[in-house]
């Protein structure tokens, strides 16, 4: 028990089980544009089971005086999670969850001792799967500061049990759980909703009289300076405050039409460019930027059919020409490459990545490295040689001014992008005819640079600068 | 009030935040150079630090953090 992998069918049971169907829980597509690029575990799930781990070796049932919990690193899917257990003071124990040595979550937990026949149980209704909507609020941070709201808490016992064994409800009790539970559906679908990012839990048991099942929410505090919303919640033991962040939002690059006003309409016309990885970000903005210049696209996706079919879509409603195709560089299928053959590409735009995420500082995780060298040098290396057999000369494989900086938690990084450098280089010098344009670019505004804090991205209309150097490169071989 | 006792107070401070008790800071410490210390702690540590000497920074004088000794210098010039 104090050892486990979250998976996404885990995350889909906490949703129907707790009304909390936030999309960086649940959803694996829409999870990629997000802050973390792929979902990850609710705050309180993990909390519920450090606390179902706490109560299977604890035999008598307690009352929770407060709790306080720190959800200080993002807890990702199918990686291994401990529970670290300290009660060495009595009545007051602190629970840490682990990821490798990160402590991802840490509990204080504050209590004193009942008899069986105090633990309060959840009179209240019983859930089911459709019990929930599974939309969470869309709120604007103009509306942060004014929020406020009530819902009547719902529970299922047996999904309690199946997701977290029955220690935790003979320990803690259906009521005080139930509470606990209804805490992420206030911040995931509610306050602020869509745009969140749980924090922390301080929270206390109050003697004041209210009903059972009643769930009141208000905004306490909204800091603009870190886009951090504080909310109180009173329920019916409990008063607590929570901290949330107003989560970046997916990042949108601009319109084909805005973009094409930049762009003269024939400059890019010799170009057959076929773009992998051509669904988001600088892929987007190169796709429109050549479509509106003249060129045929072709871009690839891996996971964001939608978002590649609406860029088809928007370039295609202006005049411009592009389609898409499905293309996994992990997994390359035979007769995707056959359609991308059959496209006769001239120039081929290398984007694909992996989420860009930070490491640990000092720390080099082989297993880090290996994911980035697989897209930025082993992908781009079959890529040059499948496409350089057929004729194709002309590539653009952007590198990363990391490079320069070389960050303390990026080093797998900046070794994977120092090495695609080198292979271009070694590329370019053993086999003179082809080109290849290996661009360092600063941070620029895209779903992989999304943060919390405030951050000076540069405009991807960098882009159009460099796709002309290209382009006119190209010209004078 | 002077810098030493700030500074055992922000040192206080990051050690409960970033879960570390025998971590040392000095006031040439960045926060680059301590293992934990993300863009999620440092809002933290902030508003703790605001809350613990009840001054409130504007997000200019936040960007000059660069080093503890930074912060330590800003409080001084609030608390004052």
């Amino acid at each position: 028990m104090n050892s486990r992998r979250f998976t996404l069918a885990d995350q889909i049971k906490f949703a129907n089980f707790s009304g909390d169907f936030n999309p960086i829980h649940v959803d694996l597509v829409a999870s990629r544009r997000l802050i973390y690029g792929q979902p990850v575990v609710h705050g309180v799930n993990a909390m519920l089971w450090a606390l179902a781990c706490f109560a299977s070796g604890h035999q008598r049932p307690i009352t929770v005086q407060s709790l306080t919990c720190s959800f200080t690193k993002p807890l990702l899917l199918k990686e291994d999670v401990t529970v670290d257990i300290d009660a060495s003071v009595i009545y007051k124990t602190i629970i840490r969850l682990r990821q490798g040595v990160q402590v991802v979550t840490k509990i204080n937990l504050a209590y004193t001792l009942c008899e069986a026949g105090q633990l309060e149980e959840f009179q209240g209704a019983v859930t089911n799967d459709s019990s929930f909507g599974t939309q969470p609020d869309l709120v604007t941070e103009a509306a942060l500061p004014g929020i406020t709201g009530e819902f009547f808490m719902a529970f299922n016992t047996e999904k309690a049990i199946d997701l977290y064994g029955p220690q935790l409800l003979a320990v803690f009790g259906s009521q005080s759980v139930a509470e606990m539970t209804a805490l992420t559906k206030v911040v995931g679908m509610h306050a602020p909703g869509l745009n969140s990012l749980f924090t922390d839990i301080k929270l206390k048991r109050t003697t004041a009289v209210r009903k059972a099942c009643q769930l009141l929410y208000k905004t306490q505090e909204y800091d603009q300076r870190f886009h951090q919303l504080v909310v109180a919640c009173n329920s019916k033991n409990f008063d607590a405050e929570l901290k949330a962040f107003y989560r970046p939002p997916a990042i949108s690059q601009a319109a084909y039409s805005v973009l094409k006003q930049a762009v003269s309409e024939a400059e890019f016309a010799s170009q057959r460019a076929l773009i992998i990885g051509g669904s988001r970000g600088l892929g987007e903005v190169t796709a429109k930027y050549l479509a509106a210049g003249g060129a045929q696209v072709l871009l690839t996706y891996s996971r964001g059919a939608g978002d590649a079919n609406a860029i088809v879509q928007d370039i295609s409603s202006h005049g411009g020409i592009a389609q898409t195709v499905l293309f996994d560089l992990t997994s390359p299928n035979q007769e995707v490459i056959a359609v991308m053959d059959s496209f006769e590409p001239t120039d081929i735009y290398y984007f694909a990545t992996p989420f860009i995420f930070s490491g640990q500082k000092g720390i080099f995780a082989e297993s880090r490295l290996k994911q980035f060298m697989d897209f930025y040098l082993l992908g781009f290396h079959r890529i040059i040689d499948h496409f350089s057999k057929r004729g194709v000369n002309r590539y653009f494989c952007p590198s990363s001014i990391a490079l320069d900086e070389n960050p303390a938690a990026m080093g797998e990084y900046c070794v994977a992008k120092a090495a695609m450098e080198a292979y271009c280089e070694w590329v370019v010098k053993n086999r003179p005819n082809i080109k290849i344009a290996h661009p360092r670019l600063p941070r620029l505004a895209t779903d992989q640079t999304a943060s919390i804090a405030t951050t000076d991205n540069a405009d991807t209309a960098l882009m159009l600068k460099l796709l002309r150097e290209f382009s006119s490169a190209k010209r004078n071989l | 009030m002077d810098s030493k006792t700030i500074l055992g107070k922000i040192q206080s401070i990051v050690q409960d935040i970033l879960d570390n008790e025998s971590l040392n800071i000095n006031e040439q410490t960045e926060a680059t150079d301590v293992e934990g210390w993300d863009s999620l702690a440092h809002i933290n540590i902030v508003s703790q630090i605001e809350s613990e000497f009840v001054v409130r920074f504007s997000l200019d004088e936040l960007a000059r953090f660069s080093t503890v000794g930074k912060i330590i210098e800003a409080v001084q010039l609030k608390a004052s």
